[in-house]
């Protein structure tokens, strides 16, 4: 056995559905989706087809939670999408991210692909629009309603998660 | 000419100015400056790193329960480090000693982060550099080059760090900047449901990290001339040690050995650290250079780390470990190992000790126990030292009759180091760059030398060791002559 498939053996991802929220929540509105997460938390933490996943920010290590899953969804803040929000599929990307302090999602399928030699999971990017990043800020008034508006959104994901829904809720 | 005397130079020739900036997979930022002449002579190397002092202010006067929650956010590497290290100080200011439950929960979440630090270290960062060469291309020189050539060697890693932050994960609820230790104990009880998440993966972690520790040897024993005399500096060792010499992470009293092995300080309770350890400020670098008093600031610098808590303690209580530790001190004549890279080898050993222990700790039949708080007669002063991931690190708090900390004192591991790393890069600068055209590869060396160390310079900085570095050579006037620039794609290009 090697130690790709001692890695899928170990994994978390008896999984089929994985969020993957990121972000710091001492920094404004990148606290987004960590808000996001406590609120996912409070109402699916029970579901056991669902991995629930927060951090500051995307690592190589993280391919070890989207493993063996069927779909991803990760969520982010932004601050160049359209208000309130954007959910859009991801490519897989083999290129390092520019500043490299932390993986963007495409890379991180990338690396998936590079290490687990394997597709990666469908996978598909909530970017909720936020404006202020700065260090011990709360929430903006503007990201708090986009955050609203994102958590009817997820639900609606998670009611149904099948590729062929999430794929035509694109461009709502 | 000895490579000492290259802290200052003494030159009356025109010298130019290199710095590297920032030192590239190292957590945080740092630079290395050199001052060389006309024939490329290296006549100075010194290594200047910002430190966190802010935050000893900072601390003052907030509450003392705030505190060791506070302090992780000196790191995002290492918070459980401060965490467990401020705990084990305000216990003392409440007079308390812990329960059996919650120091083995404690014992447990310090294992699991330096065994996360490791993997960190070894695999993502310094790897790339012993697998495909110190001056090999810079652009697969990375974890992501190490998973396309090795991915073996990548997923072991990958997985072992990523264990380490399960373990965190369990009994602090979160991978970074959780709580779980405070003052007086424990606040969360470990489930059985984590105890068995925790147990199912643990015999793959113990092969990999035998595994890695083999990786390790193998690498250093490979070319063995070259990877010992590779940043070779004679020096002293300090770590914590438990009874009777037990390799010990999370307590214990201190051990000072000399560059021979002889024991020149042993059994000192660590609460006395002050008596036994002075700081010296020099008027080039922000970090300060601490020194045994009784030796002066000469001769009484020391190293920390993985290396001096390997070359110092008597024994290992776990078996796989003390073969592994045997077999080290037996390369090295049972001698203390010297070599700058042998830390690499060193800190694999530690990390087969915390998975062996992380086992026999969730076997233990009472780490499930609730009884994680305790009572004691409040003092006004603490101090907590724990053998971080990077060496000895210590907190020392006053606090006064409101609860309030009125004086906060911090030696984190990578000061200890400080003066050990300029010695390194001053010996490799001395016996790789002396003469030479300075390239991307050549200064790699100095980075290598420097991320042997693991130095925790700051937090968030970079992750994958791609970070853009400026290269100036300058004129000693300031005047620019030459710049080399390495993208975050890794590529470089000569500006001028």
């Amino acid at each position: 056995m090697t130690n790709i498939d001692l890695i899928a053996k170990n994994s978390t991802a008896a999984f089929k559905v994985v969020v993957l929220c990121y972000g710091n929540p001492s920094r404004g509105d990148d606290a987004l989706a960590p808000s996001l997460y406590e609120h996912l938390v409070e109402l699916f933490a029970e579901r056991e087809d669902l991995l629930l996943v927060n951090d500051f920010q995307l690592q190589i290590e993280h391919i070890l939670d989207i493993s063996q899953a069927d779909l991803v969804l990760f969520i982010d803040a932004h601050s160049h999408c359209g208000a309130p929000f954007e959910f859009t599929p991801l490519q897989i990307s083999h290129q390092l991210s520019h500043t490299s302090h932390a993986l963007s999602p495409s890379h991180l399928l990338g690396f998936y692909q590079q290490s687990l030699g394997t597709l990666p999971p469908p996978a598909f990017i909530l970017a909720i629009k936020g404006e202020s990043f700065e260090l011990g800020e709360s929430l903006s008034a503007s990201a708090q309603q986009n955050l609203t508006k994102a958590q009817t959104f997820v639900f609606k994901l998670l009611s149904d998660c099948q590729l062929s829904i999430w794929k035509s809720l694109i461009k709502e | 000419m000895s490579y000492k005397s290259l802290e200052t130079a003494n030159s009356d020739k025109p010298l130019r100015r290199i710095a590297i900036e920032p030192v590239s997979r190292v957590e945080g930022h740092g630079k290395v400056t050199l001052l060389v002449d006309e024939n490329n002579q290296v006549e100075q190397a010194r290594l200047h790193i910002v430190e966190f002092r802010g935050f000893e202010k900072f601390i003052q006067g907030r509450p003392y329960w705030e505190v060791p929650t506070m302090v992780q956010r000196l790191c995002g590497i290492c918070p459980v480090s401060h965490l467990l290290a401020a705990s084990k100080a305000m216990d003392e200011v409440l007079g308390i000693t812990i329960t059996p439950t919650a120091e083995k929960l404690r014992r447990l979440l310090h294992l699991g982060q330096v065994m996360q630090s490791h993997a960190l270290n070894f695999f993502h960062l310094s790897s790339p550099d012993l697998l495909f060469g110190f001056d090999s291309d810079v652009a697969k020189r990375n974890i992501i080059g190490v998973a396309e050539k090795y991915p073996d060697i990548a997923l072991m890693g990958i997985g072992l760090r990523k264990y380490g932050q399960q373990v965190i994960e369990h009994i602090c609820g979160k991978r970074v900047h959780g709580t779980g230790s405070v003052p007086g104990g424990m606040n969360k009880a470990l489930s059985d449901q984590s105890r068995q998440a925790l147990l199912e993966p643990i015999d793959q972690m113990v092969t990999w990290s035998l595994q890695a520790v083999n990786l390790a040897r193998d690498l250093y024993t490979t070319d063995a001339d070259r990877h010992e005399n590779f940043g070779l500096i004679e020096s002293q060792f300090m770590s914590i040690n438990g009874k009777n010499g037990v390799f010990d992470l999370y307590h214990g009293d201190l051990r000072v050995t000399d560059a021979q092995g002889a024991i020149i300080l042993d059994g000192v309770d660590y609460r006395n650290y002050h008596q036994l350890i002075h700081e010296q400020v020099k008027p080039w670098t922000y970090m300060k250079f601490p020194y045994l008093v009784a030796q002066g600031t000469e001769q009484g610098w020391y190293r920390v780390g993985p290396l001096a808590r390997i070359n110092n303690c008597s024994f290992i209580s776990t078996p796989l470990a003390e073969h592994a530790r045997v077999e080290f001190k037996s390369f090295h004549g049972n001698k203390p190992a010297q070599g700058t890279l042998a830390f690499h080898w060193a800190r694999m050993i530690e990390m087969l000790h915390c998975v062996e222990e992380i086992k026999n700790l969730l076997l233990s039949p009472d780490i499930l126990n609730t009884d994680l708080m305790a009572t004691g007669q409040r003092t006004g002063e603490g101090i907590g030292v724990i053998e971080a991931p990077r060496g000895t690190l210590i907190h020392h708090y006053q606090v006064d009759d409101d609860d309030l900390v009125t004086m906060a004192n911090l030696i984190v591991s990578t000061t200890h180091n400080n003066q050990a790393m300029n010695e390194s890069i001053r010996q490799v600068a001395q016996h790789y760059l002396n003469g030479k055209t300075l390239t991307e590869g050549l200064l790699n060396h100095i980075e290598v030398a420097i991320r042997a160390y693991d130095p925790c310079l700051s937090c968030a900085t970079h992750a994958l060791g791609k970070m853009p570095l400026r290269l100036e050579l300058c004129q000693a006037d300031g005047t620019l002559i030459e710049v080399l620039h390495k993208n975050s794609d890794g590529k470089v290009s000569r500006l001028s």
